[in-house]
């Protein structure tokens, strides 16, 4: 348990670390040439953007779902006593 | 002559397949292509790429051994090491940027040939994929969990990109490169699109080496587990730490009967026959072993071999030293069963051989 917020505090400060590098680059350095679309243009492709939202969400569930099927598997054979399901 | 090698924990780190000479022998050859490579003034991709290709191999041979031992975290190893090397390319166009001034054009990291969205977007989707087919795989590590979830925004943004690449260049070149979550993209964040995908990158890596920590933590030898499959998880792992890498040629004897026994040897690669000889000068081979069997438990625990074991063909053992094995076997019951099993077996073999048979030499 102590290992896991260990864990989730070196990511905590990775991921704060990392983010605050990046915006201190884009506010000191920037990038040349900047390139931006136009107000008008900026909303073009948002179905575009929700598509491929939409594309990962369902690819992701799938593969939740087969994690979920295996893990009532390991449960069953568990209950059943059938031999011990290494994780290695 | 049998071959030793040792290693110390964790062997999954190291380098297990290749003797050290070779791996000295290439890192030599990698810096004299490297020296070359500068003197002749090659552009920073091209001494890069020559300074990896001679490490191709040795790591083509690792993974080939690793796998076969490790099984599908072997797989993890290889993807975690391809994960850092991209996260060094965007670190190295960071550090670029930075010291250009932020110019783009000048900034393409160290492969900038290969800077196009068809290579980012085949990239990061086989890190999506390959970290579902990893999630799958150790389903009982939450941090993949997370590796993955950040692996699934980066997707939507190479997706998105990709479409926009090929659908609508002019929207694509007047800003649209700028993606879903850059400066003024659909979404928008106060990140130009190379800090974002450093950020996505780290995002991605720092989750899945906290995983990766984690399951190398459950690694252990697959033909450990198959000769002695009654050893827990954690015995399996802390005797994968102390076993060895033994190779004899065909025709090389790895024990010999009477002689005084102090390892456990388990066969990965090879076949290895058991021959019993007399006083009187006969001898018989009572059993050929594949991969996966074991043997010299019984000279651990009576002090001497009681059959001589010679490679049939270019052989490969685990080895573990008598002192690890009878720990073992003090503190599992279960292995002691499949250990006393294995040594009936053998007992029975050896004393059912009363004498030489008409085809075997004298």
């Amino acid at each position: 348990m102590k290992r896991g917020y260990i864990e989730a505090a070196v990511f905590v400060v990775v991921a704060i670390g990392a983010f605050a590098l990046a915006y201190w680059l884009a506010q000191n350095v920037g990038l040349h040439p900047l390139v931006v679309p136009p107000p008008d243009m900026r909303e073009k492709h948002w179905m575009v953007a929700a598509g491929a939202a939409a594309l990962v969400v369902v690819v992701d569930a799938f593969v939740f779902l087969l994690i979920v099927l295996k893990h009532r598997r390991e449960r069953r054979a568990e209950e059943a006593g059938k031999p011990r399901v290494l994780r290695g | 002559m049998v071959r030793t090698s040792r290693w110390t924990i964790p062997g999954v780190f190291q380098v297990q397949r290749l003797p050290i000479r070779v791996v000295l022998i290439t890192a030599g050859v990698s810096y004299l292509l490297q020296i070359g490579a500068i003197v002749q003034g090659y552009p920073l991709y091209g001494i890069v790429a020559v300074t990896l290709v001679p490490w191709l191999l040795v790591f083509a041979f690792e993974y080939i051994w690793k796998y076969e031992h490790y099984g599908f975290f072997a797989f993890l190893l290889a993807f975690v090491l391809l994960q850092l090397g991209h996260l060094s390319e965007h670190t190295v166009q960071i550090i670029q940027l930075y010291a250009t001034g932020g110019n783009l054009a000048k900034s393409h990291g160290v492969f900038g040939q290969l800077d196009f969205e068809t290579v980012h977007v085949v990239w990061d989707t086989s890190v999506w994929v390959g970290l579902a087919i990893c999630l799958y795989k150790f389903s009982h590590n939450r941090w993949l969990y997370v590796s993955f979830i950040f692996a699934s925004l980066h997707e939507v943004e190479h997706l998105y990109l990709y479409y926009i690449y090929n659908t609508d260049r002019t929207f694509y070149l007047m800003g649209g490169l700028t993606g879903v979550m850059g400066y003024q993209g659909v979404i928008g964040s106060p990140l130009y699109r190379p800090y974002l995908h450093f950020f996505y990158n780290f995002m991605v890596v720092t989750p899945m080496l906290i995983a990766f920590a984690r399951q190398t933590e459950h690694a252990y030898d697959q033909f450990l587990a198959k000769a002695l499959p009654d050893l827990t998880e954690k015995e399996l792992v802390e005797t994968t730490n102390r076993l060895e890498r033994v190779v004899a040629q065909a025709g090389d004897v790895i024990v010999r009967q009477d002689d005084p026994s102090d390892r456990f040897y388990i066969l990965t690669k090879g076949e290895v026959e058991l021959i019993v000889s007399s006083k009187e000068g006969w001898e018989r081979t009572i059993e050929t072993l594949q991969p996966g069997r074991f043997f010299g438990e019984l000279g651990i625990l009576t002090g001497r071999n009681p059959a001589t074991v010679r490679a049939k063909t270019h052989t490969e053992l685990l080895v573990l030293d008598s002192r690890s094995f009878t720990e073992l076997m003090k503190s599992d019951a279960k292995v002691r069963a499949d250990v006393d099993a294995d040594m009936r077996r053998m007992h029975d073999l050896k004393y059912a051989t009363s004498g030489p048979t008409p085809t075997d030499g004298h």
